[in-house]
């Protein structure tokens, strides 16, 4: 395996207020003006400070920018707990579809009947996937998905009459949980009571039974847990977050480890979210958009946000605005409607028999790469895992100073892009690898030649890396130091010293 | 499908020891399910099924239309059209490793650029989910960064959905949304808001232009609110008029926030769209989601990265400033290109044939018959008004004539207001105007 | 850049000190306190630094700054009990000296305390190198 092949491209290219040209006679596009409206003179304003640019630079701008960035449809991409697989080809043209881009989201229903059915359909296949028969596909992402089931059950926890400043009043997570559980749970005014993880890296039934009570009003797990170890206590700590009056939460984020072999609903989960964007192959733009539609039991149905679909006697579809119990809206409309067409297109084209070969491929190809390399990269817990794994680089670390961060680092030399790292925290020096199940063979031999040469190189050298990528080690330091978050605010910057 | 056969699976299996079975006995008996749905159907089935669902839609192009409400229809440059397609960009993730990301990250300082200086404001971050969430995040934030105060005030012509998404955001911190009356003028009233506001008052929180269209007093607003100690916190629910108007900094908002999904892409059913999010430099470290700073790599040479992750939740978890992680970065990119396409005369006269169209609208929906309550002074792109019948029936009506004229007001503010709120864009043509103004006639 | 990878820690003999690593310097009633030489290597570069105010009164334990690195937010407890009479305004705009000089220039504050004996209670330099090693 060598570093010296992948060249990734280097434009020292300025950015659109670098090239400003300063304000044209005329705009590039003739929208009809007949200057009839005039605004009250308080209100206007002479420059905004879009950037003028000729558009055959723009193009080159842009491209180069493309050219500077580093996707799936780049190379290999193992982030851990991001499920960064190959995001298959056939559903991204119909996001952009005209019969989909020109529906106004309050249009009348009868004018939206194609694409309520389409998210009806998503609303009955998600139920039957995660287990749990409603569904909410409002949510726009993972983390708003989770603050919305942290609002349901806070609400429903009200009608009930047992919130008070005693009583369901709190939220547990295990330590090794996604930092966005916690933060979900106390934006929805729980407190938020972390429970360490037992050796193993699962659950410590014990610690949990401790942990719960009638202060509790929800235990927030995602199963395989952040160590890729499938948690099979799970019925038994579903039993005693249930025993104690509680609500189980399954965070979404791992589903790709167990479609067609278990779900939510039947490992007793109450509610959950699905990022759709991971486990059915949106891409994932750099940042979103993604989607993170919620399903649960029939006691939470009413809480779910609204509106959601409905079929009509007459065949129609409705949308159903639900009674006062549902906690109503969390972002405008009827959430990312494009992603959500997405998922339904992958849904389909792999339907039962094509989703259980995901989840099949995706585990087989975390155990062979975790084989391979846990002589070099040994992990915590027991040797099976689900569809990731966490590793630790602590003896290359002792060793001689190359950690997670820099075997991430030297990782992009050799045209793959880094693992998580330094993440869960739980693990020292920790390397979060998932494979994903459209990563071949080829592509898997290539990662592990690459981790186990790094182990081999020059300390030297790799702590310097990278060397391939468009800029060298940033200075992560110096920004966090000083922020300077526009341009203009560099400007000023440079101006002052 | 994409994926290795089952045999090279089970061969590579082998050679590490294991076999298919043994990879999920770990899953107790008990739990184990299988998938209850259809099995796989060909790439071209499911295309062509979902592309002759979708054409039971009646569009935008099948019918005259004038809905806005929070999600615009305006035209959407080639460029933007272009990028949308550029596959780097669309399956990167989160730029976390920053070497090999400057491209993406560049883009998105860029579009921080951009927000602060429509907005006026200081500083940007990479986006929200969408602009009503974003709202929802201002006013969380001014909750926050006020001490012992527990109440928002806002006009009660907010659009119903957007009170509730403001509800649900500050639930969690105790506060609570308090209502005020509309003006004769279609706007806040300032005399309640002077009236309601006191040492209680956490934010105050307006949109401009409004949901008639109207143009808010936000110079007294912030004097009011700022006098009272409050925050002020402002929507613009289409970004686009601030190629006009002054952005809510100008007027001394502390956090701003605004809809982009007008300068990404069509309304796509609502969704996705992008919220904009600006605060001055005091609250810079107190604001949700994702920063790009300025920095530069280990030759010198000008570089991005992320910064300030220490606000989000994966570092500072159930104290973070929120729970956001995945956006919509690259809606962001999609708003950077359109921008960049008009550049500033462009953009400018894109707002100008807004108001224009809008204004427009107004007059000849006038003319024709129907009551226009708030016409002087003139807003922006969108107006109520009362068609001389009821309006769902009107709605119901002017289906017949392949007209969609606008959002039937009870259900949009459920605020007891009456009428149609009608939008026109640049992309509204005059025979459209010509047609819903020939209906009211008619059913007069 | 390489902090925790076979370095010597440098930990005064002078100094008392807190199982949460916190120095403290004890004169005329009034105690100096920073954080040690270890713990500012564990946190590695502090990039941000969230100060209390003059006259705030802290009870021993309670969180009184926030040092912020890249990637990590730790807080900083009082080790007695006190009023804050100096602050070192200097970390505001050079959040590195709590790297570069931990037990000098990078101090954090000031305390007047109000109960002297309490110092009798901190970890001395022995006591203090044995819990980091442990």
């Amino acid at each position: 395996m060598d570093p010296d092949t992948f060249r990734q491209a280097r434009w020292d290219e300025p950015t659109l207020f670098d090239l400003d040209e300063g304000p044209a006679p005329e705009g590039p596009f003739d929208h009809e003006t007949t200057n009839e409206a005039n605004l009250p003179d308080e209100h206007a304003r002479e420059t905004v400070g879009i950037p003028t640019v000729p558009r055959s630079r723009l193009t080159r701008h842009l491209t180069r920018q493309a050219q500077m960035t580093f996707g799936v449809d780049t190379g290999t991409y193992p982030l851990g707990s991001c499920t960064m697989k190959y995001n298959a080809k056939m559903p991204e043209p119909l996001a952009h579809e005209p019969d989909l881009l020109n529906v106004h989201p309050l249009a009348r229903e009868e004018d939206a009947q194609g694409i309520l059915a389409l998210l009806y359909q998503l609303q009955e296949a998600l139920a039957a996937i995660g287990g749990l028969p409603h569904v909410s596909l409002q949510p726009a992402a993972g983390a708003q998905g989770e603050f919305v089931a942290m609002r349901m059950v806070r609400e429903r926890f009200r009608d009930l009459g047992e919130i008070s400043e005693e009583t369901r009043c709190e939220v547990v997570v295990p330590d090794s949980a996604h930092g966005t559980n916690p933060a979900s749970a106390a934006m929805a005014g729980f407190e938020v009571l972390e429970i360490p993880s037992g050796s193993d890296g699962c659950v410590d039934v014990k610690a949990l039974e401790d942990a719960v009570s009638e202060r509790t009003a929800a235990f927030m797990l995602t199963n395989p847990n952040t160590l890729g170890i499938f948690e099979r206590d799970v019925e038994k700590i579903a039993e005693i977050v249930h025993d104690a009056g509680a609500m189980l939460y399954y965070d979404g984020a791992n589903l790709n480890a167990i479609l067609g072999k278990t779900n939510p609903g039947a490992m007793g989960f109450d509610i959950m979210h699905f990022n759709v964007h991971k486990t059915f192959a949106t891409p994932h733009g750099g940042g979103g958009p993604g989607a993170g539609p919620v399903a649960c039991t029939e006691e939470l149905a009413p809480y779910l946000p609204v509106p959601r679909v409905k079929k009509g006697k007459d065949g129609l579809y409705v949308l159903d605005d639900g009674d006062e119990r549902s906690i109503g809206a969390v972002k405008g409309f009827h959430g990312n409607v494009g992603v959500l067409v997405r998922a339904l297109a992958y849904i389909r084209q792999h339907g039962s028999d094509g989703l259980t070969r995901v989840t099949e491929t995706a585990v087989a190809n975390a155990n062979y790469l975790y084989q391979r390399i846990k002589d070099a990269y040994p992990a915590p817990g027991e040797a099976l895992k689900k569809h990731e794994f966490v590793v630790t680089a602590e003896g290359l670390w002792e060793e001689n100073g190359v950690g997670a961060t820099e075997v991430g680092k030297r990782l992009l030399d050799y045209g793959i892009h880094a693992p998580t790292v330094h993440f869960p925290i739980n693990v020292k020096e920790s390397l979060m690898i998932e494979p994903t199940e459209t990563e071949t063979r080829e592509a898997l031999d290539a990662l592990v030649d690459a981790l186990l040469s790094i182990g081999d190189e020059a300390p030297g050298v790799v702590r310097e890396a990278p060397f391939n990528t468009a800029a060298g080690r940033v200075d992560d330091v110096h920004a966090a130091r000083n922020p300077l978050l526009t341009w203009d605010q560099v400007q000023r910057d440079q101006d002052g010293s | 499908m994409d994926l290795a056969h089952p045999t090279h699976i089970e061969a590579m299996l082998e050679d590490v020891g294991y076999t298919l079975e043994d990879l999920f006995r770990d899953i107790p008996q008990p739990i184990q399910r299988s998938l209850e749905i259809p099995k796989g159907e060909p790439d071209h089935k499911v295309e062509q099924d979902i592309q002759s669902t979708l054409a039971e839609n009646t569009t935008l192009q099948d019918q005259a239309t004038f809905l806005g409400g929070g999600s615009y229809h305006h035209w959407i440059p080639p460029e933007t059209r272009f990028m949308a397609k550029r596959g780097e960009l669309l399956t990167a993730y989160t730029p976390y490793q920053a070497e090999i990301n400057q491209g993406l990250l560049q883009s998105l300082f860029e579009f921080q650029t951009l927000t602060a200086r429509l907005l006026e404001l200081d500083a940007a971050n990479t986006g929200m989910y969408d602009g009503a969430s974003a709202a929802g995040e201002a006013v969380l934030m001014a909750l926050r960064t006020t001490r012992n105060r527990h109440q928002i005030l806002t006009p009660e012509h907010i659009p119903h959905q957007r009170r509730s998404i403001l509800n649900n955001y500050i639930d969690g911190a105790s506060g609570t949304l308090e209502t005020l009356p509309t003006s004769p003028e279609g706007t806040t009233d300032l005399n309640a808001l002077e009236d309601a506001i006191d040492d209680e008052t956490a934010g105050v929180h307006i949109e401009t232009p409004n949901a008639y269209g109207r143009i808010e007093p936000l110079d007294e607003i912030a004097q009011i609110t700022h006098e009272a100690g409050a925050r002020l916190t402002v929507h613009v629910p289409d970004i686009t008029a601030l190629g006009l108007l002054h952005g809510p900094g100008h007027y001394g908002a502390d956090i701003a926030t605004s809809e982009g999904q007008p300068l990404a892409l069509p309304p796509s059913y609502g969704g996705p769209a992008l919220g904009l999010f600006a605060v001055d430099d005091a609250h810079l470290r107190r604001m949700p989601g994702r920063l790009v700073g300025h920095t530069h790599d280990a030759n010198d040479d000008d570089a991005y990265c992320m910064t300030l992750q220490t606000r989000e939740q994966h570092i500072r978890r159930s104290r973070a400033t929120s729970n956001i992680c995945t956006n919509q970065s690259f809606l962001a990119v999609l708003f950077t290109t359109t921008l960049a396409a008009y550049g500033e005369t462009g953009f400018k006269n894109l707002a100008r044939s807004n108001a224009d169209k809008g204004h427009t609208l107004a007059a000849r929906l006038a003319e024709a018959g129907a009551h226009v309550p708030y016409q002087d002074p003139p807003g922006y792109n969108e107006v109520l008004y009362e068609p001389p019948i009821d309006a769902d029936a009107f709605r119901d009506e002017a289906k017949a004539h392949d007209i969609d004229p606008g959002i039937p007001a009870k259900h949009l503010m459920n605020n007891g207001t009456d009428g149609l709120i009608a939008c026109a864009t640049e992309t509204t043509t005059p025979d459209a105007i010509d047609a819903l103004a020939n209906l009211i006639q008619e059913v007069s | 850049m390489l902090g925790g990878f076979n370095v010597g820690h440098e930990t005064p003999k002078k100094l008392a000190y807190t199982k949460e690593h916190e120095w403290v310097n004890v004169e005329d009633g009034k105690a100096r306190i920073g954080i040690t030489d270890f713990a500012q290597d564990q946190l590695t570069d502090v990039v941000y630094v969230e100060l209390p105010t003059e006259d705030e009164t802290l009870s021993q334990g309670d969180a009184f700054a926030v040092l912020e690195s890249v990637k990590s937010v730790s807080d900083v407890y009082a080790p007695v009990d006190g009023t804050v009479v100096q602050v070192n305004h200097e970390l505001e705009d050079s959040p590195e000296l709590i790297n570069d000089d931990p037990y000098g220039d990078g101090w954090i504050v000031v305390l007047d305390m109000h109960d002297a004996s309490q110092a009798e209670d901190l970890l001395d330099h022995e006591e203090y190198v044995d819990h980091t090693e442990a």
